[in-house]
């Protein structure tokens, strides 16, 4: 009597299990370089779950590298990421921005089963390897090929300055910059600096000196203060100013700047191909092809700049500090 | 059945314009994307090069024009020996790396084998992942695509291949494809050799067939296309069914279809359609007819029980009502005290009460239906003489008799004194149809009358006449005396 007791509650049970197996969904994980609050990061996060819908159950995991900058702090919260990654056993990860790929796909999950799709990885994926056998992804380019191109139009000249903080990331957006002004003929001379003395030194100069000025991300200097750089900025400006990085427009007159949601998009849709059962390596590496416009209207007047009409139109992104 | 037939002539006759329309609809839809097609290639001869977003610009433009188009990829015509510095060019570009692919008859990419020319995907609108998949793919390798892509080199003109595993290339459904080569030169070459060496690239465009089908269709109705070739005589290409609400508005239930031969961009094709009129509906409709019809011969069956017996009972009442008013005249008739005879219109006996049995002597059971004359026989008390009976009297009158006193010959013989009167009974039309004779016992009061007399005249103790009648006598003799003294 026990024995068939004991079969039958064997059963109930495995096909209890059974019937919670077949309606659990597939895990998702989004790794993030950066932390929750974190413009660029949240708008790749939005992307993700925008696309992902309920198709898949997802978690994320912040690396938080923007406010733990020392290598230490990196590669402990990449540990993390992979416990996490080992307990929960996602069936895809994505990843954002560069250092989710440096310190953890490469170290732990180069050419392993696990199907990665990384976005956000700035200008080449090269340095990294990419693409591995499971790896595949959006690398993130700014429009640096338009937004020179406009400033030549705008300004006349091709004498121009990169002012930008002295990051890792910064050098390899100078690295980009300087490729696309040789091709356009543009001569770019470059202050990377840690604070922001030395931003408003270099800034000064750039007005000085320059044609029109190239504003880098401030993520990096330490003591930077948004009002203080403004009111700075708008008195000391006299020649045009242009950025890829939506949060310097405050202090900046022209952006071309990169839509986080359109990574955090395609980093998605490729997932659920790879859920269809796709291979990763099946989906070549490509580069972003959306952008933003913005001017800011208060330096603009200040400074006697009318941008073309073409321009204005297109502008979507609106700063007026007045 | 003759309604019902022809109806169906009917619907078949409206269907075949129906099936005719979607063949037109569905040509006229094709027809317009190689148009198109042949629009792009035009630009794209032109401007002699498209770049990637010359393409994408352009693509856009052109899907949201033809919502039928949905993906436009584009494939450059690369040879073997310009391959390694093709893919390195592109990978600088957009994709990293790019290296022309093949994919498996099941959909899996796997890297390309050397041959002597390529088509590899290069550009694609919209780029989604399904799409970017792609990129890369030499579909000159594919045995589905190829004979149309060599067709469209030769040729110049739009051709097209039918998918139905189109999940391959990213689609959910079955797809036709669509391809128009464009060639290098400002003017296209003339001749098939001139075309094939100078093609510079080919368009593609996926139009998912069965979407566009669906398009067409109105509810009740399907439709499967079929590719006519050799190799495969009847080759399904796409079905599609749109089941809904019926658009039927005859009682047909029968399936209608009609075959309608098409030729796309050259190719032969067949669509066959399929018309259902919606026998759900059609059972729903005949159910709740006679549902309806069912609830109206209810209620009018209903009601015509409750009339019916509404009426019976109140016969009922009524024969009830009059069977007790009977009783209680028949029972006062029995209880009272004169005898009662009734008689119908010609004066034969109909009823007579238990007063008239003791007075006659007759039982009422042997003399109903005998004439009154034979059962109350009534003669003059003077001279004996026979008198007409009470009912030749009130019919011959018409109205009610006065009280008379008269003598009655009862069963046995005798006479007894009784009165009697006789009443009319009259119809609804104041005709008379019967009388009722009532006679009263005066035996008694004669009896009564004769003692008193008697007592009032004799002596109680001698029995002799006494002096009140020896008075009356005398002076009854004596109106010829004038004095007599005691």
């Amino acid at each position: 009597m026990k024995l068939l007791v004991s079969i039958l509650s064997s059963c109930i049970l495995l096909s209890a299990a059974g019937a919670t197996q077949a309606k659990a969904k597939p895990r998702c994980l989004l790794v993030s370089s950066y932390h929750q609050g974190y413009a660029w990061s949240d708008g790749v996060a939005a992307g993700v779950r925008s696309t992902l819908g309920e198709a898949c159950e997802l978690r994320r995991f912040d690396m938080d590298t923007k406010r733990h900058k020392d290598e230490a702090a990196k590669k402990k919260a990449a540990r993390k990421a992979h416990e996490l990654i080992e307990n929960w056993r996602p069936n895809v990860v994505i990843t954002a921005d560069d250092n989710a790929a440096k310190y953890l796909i490469v170290p732990y999950y180069k050419d392993k089963s696990l199907p990665i799709v990384f976005c956000g990885v700035n200008w080449t994926a090269e340095a990294y390897g990419f693409p591995f056998r499971n790896v595949t992804g959006m690398i993130e380019v700014a429009p640096v090929k338009a937004l020179l191109k406009a400033a030549v139009e705008i300004t006349r000249g091709r004498k121009a300055l990169y002012i930008g903080a002295e990051t890792l990331s910064e050098k390899k957006n100078l690295r980009w910059t300087r490729k696309v002004a040789l091709k356009q003929g543009i001569e770019l001379d470059q202050r990377l600096v840690t604070n922001s003395e030395d931003w408003l030194k270099a800034y000064r100069r750039g007005q000085r000196d320059y044609d029109f000025v190239v504003i880098g991300s401030h993520a990096g200097i330490d003591d930077w203060d948004d009002d203080r750089m403004r009111e700075q900025v708008f008195a000391e400006s006299r020649v045009l100013s242009v950025t890829v990085a939506s949060w310097m427009m405050p202090v900046t007159m022209l952006g071309m700047t990169k839509i986080p949601e359109e990574q955090g998009e395609w980093a998605a849709s490729v997932a659920l191909e790879i859920l269809k059962g796709h291979k990763a390596s099946e989906f070549p590496l490509l580069s972003n092809r959306q952008w933003e416009l913005w001017q800011n209207r208060s330096l603009l007047k200040k400074v006697g700049i009318d941008l073309p009409e073409r321009l204005k139109r297109k502008a979507k992104r609106v700063i007026d500090l007045e | 059945m003759l309604a019902y037939y022809v109806q169906h002539i009917e619907l078949e006759r409206r269907y075949q314009q129906r099936a005719t329309v979607i063949a037109r609809d569905l040509m006229r839809d094709i027809d317009n994307v190689e148009g198109a097609l042949v629009s792009t290639s035009g630009v794209h001869q032109a401007l002699s090069v498209l770049d990637a977003s010359q393409f994408s610009g352009f693509s856009r433009a052109l899907l949201s024009a033809y919502p039928h188009i949905g993906s436009l990829y584009y494939l450059p015509v690369v040879s073997d020996a310009s391959r390694d510095s093709f893919e390195e060019n592109v990978s600088s570009t957009r994709f990293q790396p790019f290296v022309i692919r093949r994919m498996t008859s099941r959909g899996r990419i796997e890297h390309a084998g050397r041959r002597a020319v390529y088509a590899p995907v290069l550009h694609v609108e919209p780029l989604t992942a399904a799409n970017v998949r792609l990129v890369g793919v030499d579909l000159l390798a594919d045995d589905e695509l190829k004979p149309a892509i060599q067709r469209a080199i030769v040729s110049g003109k739009v051709t097209e291949a039918s998918v139905t595993n189109a999940a391959r290339f990213g689609g959910e459904r079955a797809s036709l494809m669509l391809f128009k080569a464009v060639y290098f030169g400002f003017f296209p070459p003339r001749s098939d050799r001139g075309r094939e060496a100078q093609v510079q690239g080919i368009y593609m465009a996926r139009l998912p067939l069965e979407d566009m089908l669906q398009a067409l269709l109105l509810p009740g109705e399907s439709v499967v296309l079929e590719r006519v070739s050799r190799e495969a005589p009847k080759q399904s290409v796409a079905s599609v069914s749109l089941p809904g609400e019926s658009v039927n508005d005859g009682w047909g239930t029968r399936a209608i279809s009609k075959l309608i031969p098409l030729r796309l961009l050259g190719d032969e094709y067949r669509l066959h359609t399929l018309y259902q009129p919606d026998r759900p509906w059609f059972l729903m409709r005949s159910a709740l007819g006679v549902l309806l019809v069912g609830t109206l011969l209810s209620i009018a069956a209903i009601s015509l029980w409750w009339i019916r017996r509404r009426a019976r009972l109140a016969a009922q009442a009524a024969a009830d009502r009059v069977f007790a008013e009977k009783e209680r005249a028949q029972v006062t008739l029995y209880s009272i005290g004169e005898a009662v005879i009734t008689t119908d219109a010609r004066g034969r006996v109909e009823m007579l009460n238990a007063a008239a049995e003791r007075l006659t002597g007759w039982r009422a059971q042997e003399v109903v239906g005998k004439n009154i004359r034979d059962v109350a026989a009534l003669v003059r008390e003077s001279d004996k003489q026979p008198l007409p009976s009470p009912f030749e009297r009130v019919y011959s009158r018409g109205e009610v008799l006065p009280e008379t006193e008269v003598l009655l010959v009862r069963k046995n013989g005798e006479t007894i004194a009784v009165t009697e009167t006789a009443t009319p009974i009259r119809d609804r039309n104041a005709a008379v149809s019967g009388a009722v004779v009532v006679m009263r016992d005066m035996s008694h009061e004669r009896e009564l009358i004769r003692h008193m007399t008697y007592q009032a005249t004799h002596d109680a103790l001698t029995g002799l006449r006494n002096r009140h009648a020896f008075e009356r006598e005398v002076l009854a003799q004596s109106s010829n005396v004038l004095f007599v003294q005691f």
